[in-house]
C-alpha cells in the first residue's frame, strides 16, 4: 500500500447559500490515477480548489502527507490554514478547464515564469527546463508564440508544463477536456498518458468517461455534492451499483 | 490684400521665416514642458492607480484621500489648475519658475487621469489569469508584480498615448503664466510684427506636425498584435 499524500475529511463548501460539496472523505494515494466524475456544477471544481487553498472550506480538514493544510469546524468557526498556501500549491499543481495563461508572454515565458519568480531559478535555468517540458509537451516549436496564436489544444498542453515546471507531487486537472474542440483532445490524451506512465498522482475532475476510463485507477463518482460511489475505475464502469451513476453513464453515452 | 470687416490686411510670410529660430525654441519649450510632466505625471498617476486599486485594509483611509483629491483635480479645467498653481504654490514650496509650476500642474492633471484608468485597469484583469499565479504558488506581491501590472499596463497603453497627446496640447495653456512655449512666443511675435493671421496659421501647423504622429503612432500600436492578444 503506497503513501497517502491527500486526505480530505469531511469537506463541505457552501457559495452563495447552497451547499457545493458536502461533507466529502477522499484519499489520493502516491502514483495513482484518481478520476472524479458527476454532472456540471456538482463540486468538482470546488473540490480541487479547496484542496490548493483557491477556495476557502466551511469545514472540514484537509491533509497533505500526514500533515494538516487546513481545518475548520463549521462556518461559524475560524479557518485554520496550517501550512503557507504557496507551499501547497507548488506541491500541489493544478491545470484548469480554460488554460489560464498569461496573455501577454510567450509559451517559454509562462512556463518558466513559476520557477523563477516562486522557486528563484535563474533565467536561462528555467527557460532551459520550459523548453525541456514543452518538448514533452510537443510544443518545442511554439516556444516564442504568444497563447493567442495557439490552438485550444496546444494552449492546455503549454498550461500542463507551466504546471509540471514547478514539479509539483501531484497535478490536479480541472476539465482539461471540456472547453476543447472532440478533435483536439486525443492530443491532450496523449500527454496525461504519458504523466501516468512517469508513475505521477493525478487528480483528475472530468466529465469525460473515455478520459477517465482510458487513464484513472480509481474513479469518484460525485452527486449532489457527496460522493455517491467509489471504486476502481474498471468497476465503476463496468458495473455501476447506484442507478444516479447507471442514469449518469447512459446520458453521457448517448451523447457521444 | 485681404479685405476683413473692419481693416486691411498686409499678407507677409516672410515673417516666420525671420522669426524661425524664436518659434522653434518655442517648439522645444513645448516638447520639454509636456515631455517632463508626461514624465512626472506617469509616475504619480501609477503609483495613486496602485493605490486605489489595492485591497489592503490598513491603506483604506489614505485610498479615500486619494480619491477624493483626484475627483478634485479632475473637476477642475485645466486652465485653473495652472493659474492656481502660478499663485498658490509658491506660498507652500519653493518654486518660482512658471515653467516647474506649469509642469507640475499638467503632471498632476495627467495623473489623475492615469491613476483613475490604471485602477479600472488592474480591476478588470480577469480573475482566472490572476488565480493561475496564485496556483503556481506566486504570493501576492508576486502576482501583483508579475500578472497584475503588467496585464494592466498592456491594457492602459492606447488610452495612455491619447491622455499623453492631451497634454502636450494642453501645454499651449502655460503661455498664460508666461512659459515660453510655442503659443507664448506666437504671441510675442505677432505683437511685435502685426502679422497675425500668418503666425497663428503656422502656430497650428506646427501643432499638428508634432501631433499627428502620435496620433498615428497611437493608432497603429492599438492594431498591433501586440494588443490583440488574448488567451
Amino acid at each position: 500500500m503506497s503513501a497517502t499524500v491527500i486526505e480530505m475529511h469531511g469537506v463541505t463548501k457552501i457559495l452563495s447559500g447552497k451547499v457545493v460539496i458536502s461533507d466529502i472523505s477522499i484519499a489520493v494515494a502516491e502514483g495513482e490515477v484518481l478520476a472524479i466524475i458527476g454532472p456540471s456544477g456538482v463540486g468538482k471544481t470546488t473540490l480541487l480548489k479547496c484542496i490548493n487553498l483557491l477556495v476557502p472550506i466551511d469545514s472540514g480538514k484537509i491533509d497533505f502527507r500526514g500533515q494538516t493544510v487546513v481545518e475548520r469546524d463549521g462556518a461559524t468557526s475560524q479557518l485554520q490554514v496550517k501550512i503557507e498556501p504557496s507551499f501547497i500549491r507548488r506541491k500541489i499543481g493544478m491545470v484548469f478547464q480554460e488554460w489560464n495563461l498569461w496573455p501577454n508572454k510567450t509559451i517559454r515565458e509562462n512556463v518558466a515564469e513559476g520557477p523563477r519568480f516562486v522557486l528563484g531559478q535563474g533565467r536561462g535555468e528555467a527557460f532551459s527546463l520550459a523548453e525541456k517540458l514543452c518538448d514533452q509537451v510537443g510544443l518545442s516549436d511554439k516556444l516564442d508564440d504568444y497563447p493567442v496564436s495557439l490552438s485550444g489544444g496546444q494552449k492546455q498542453r503549454a498550461a500542463i508544463a507551466r504546471a509540471l515546471a514547478m514539479e509539483p507531487e501531484v497535478l490536479m486537472l480541472d476539465e482539461i477536456t471540456s472547453a476543447l474542440d472532440p478533435s483536439l483532445v486525443a492530443e491532450i490524451l496523449d500527454v496525461i498518458s504519458g504523466l501516468k506512465n512517469e508513475k505521477r498522482t493525478l487528480l483528475i475532475a472530468t466529465h469525460h468517461m473515455e478520459f477517465a476510463r482510458a487513464v484513472a485507477d480509481r474513479v469518484i463518482f460525485l452527486w449532489e455534492g457527496r460522493v455517491h460511489e467509489a471504486g476502481p475505475s474498471k468497476e465503476i464502469f463496468d458495473s455501476p451499483g447506484t442507478p444516479e451513476l447507471r442514469n449518469f453513464l447512459k446520458i453521457l453515452n448517448r451523447a457521444h | 490684400m485681404l479685405n476683413l470687416y473692419m481693416f486691411q490686411y498686409d499678407w507677409d510670410w516672410s515673417v516666420i521665416w525671420r522669426y524661425h529660430s524664436v518659434l522653434i525654441k518655442g517648439v522645444v519649450m513645448t516638447l520639454q514642458l509636456s515631455g517632463t510632466a508626461i514624465v512626472i505625471g506617469t509616475f504619480l498617476g501609477s503609483f495613486l492607480g496602485v493605490v486605489l486599486a489595492s485591497k489592503d485594509e490598513s491603506w483604506k483611509e489614505i485610498r479615500q484621500i486619494t480619491s477624493v483629491l483626484i475627483d478634485v483635480v479632475r473637476s477642475l479645467p485645466v486652465l485653473i489648475l495652472i493659474l492656481a498653481f502660478n499663485y498658490w504654490l509658491p506660498y507652500f514650496v519653493h518654486i518660482n519658475s512658471p515653467f516647474w509650476l506649469a509642469c507640475l500642474a499638467l503632471a498632476v492633471n495627467l495623473s489623475a487621469f492615469i491613476a483613475d484608468v490604471l485602477r479600472g485597469a488592474i480591476e478588470g484583469v480577469p480573475r482566472p489569469i490572476i488565480e493561475a499565479g496564485y496556483a503556481v504558488g506566486m504570493d501576492s506581491r508576486t502576482v501583483t508584480r508579475r500578472i497584475l501590472i503588467p496585464e494592466a499596463t498592456r491594457q492602459i497603453i492606447p488610452t495612455l498615448a491619447l491622455l499623453y497627446i492631451d497634454i502636450l496640447k494642453l501645454s499651449s495653456l502655460a503661455s498664460v503664466i508666461a512659459v515660453r512655449e510655442l503659443v507664448h512666443v506666437a504671441t510675442e511675435v505677432s505683437t511685435v510684427t502685426f502679422q497675425f493671421l500668418e503666425i497663428f496659421a503656422a502656430l497650428a501647423f506646427i501643432y499638428m506636425i508634432i501631433v499627428l504622429p502620435f496620433s498615428y503612432g497611437a493608432r497603429r500600436l492599438e492594431r498591433a498584435e501586440w494588443f490583440l492578444r488574448r488567451s
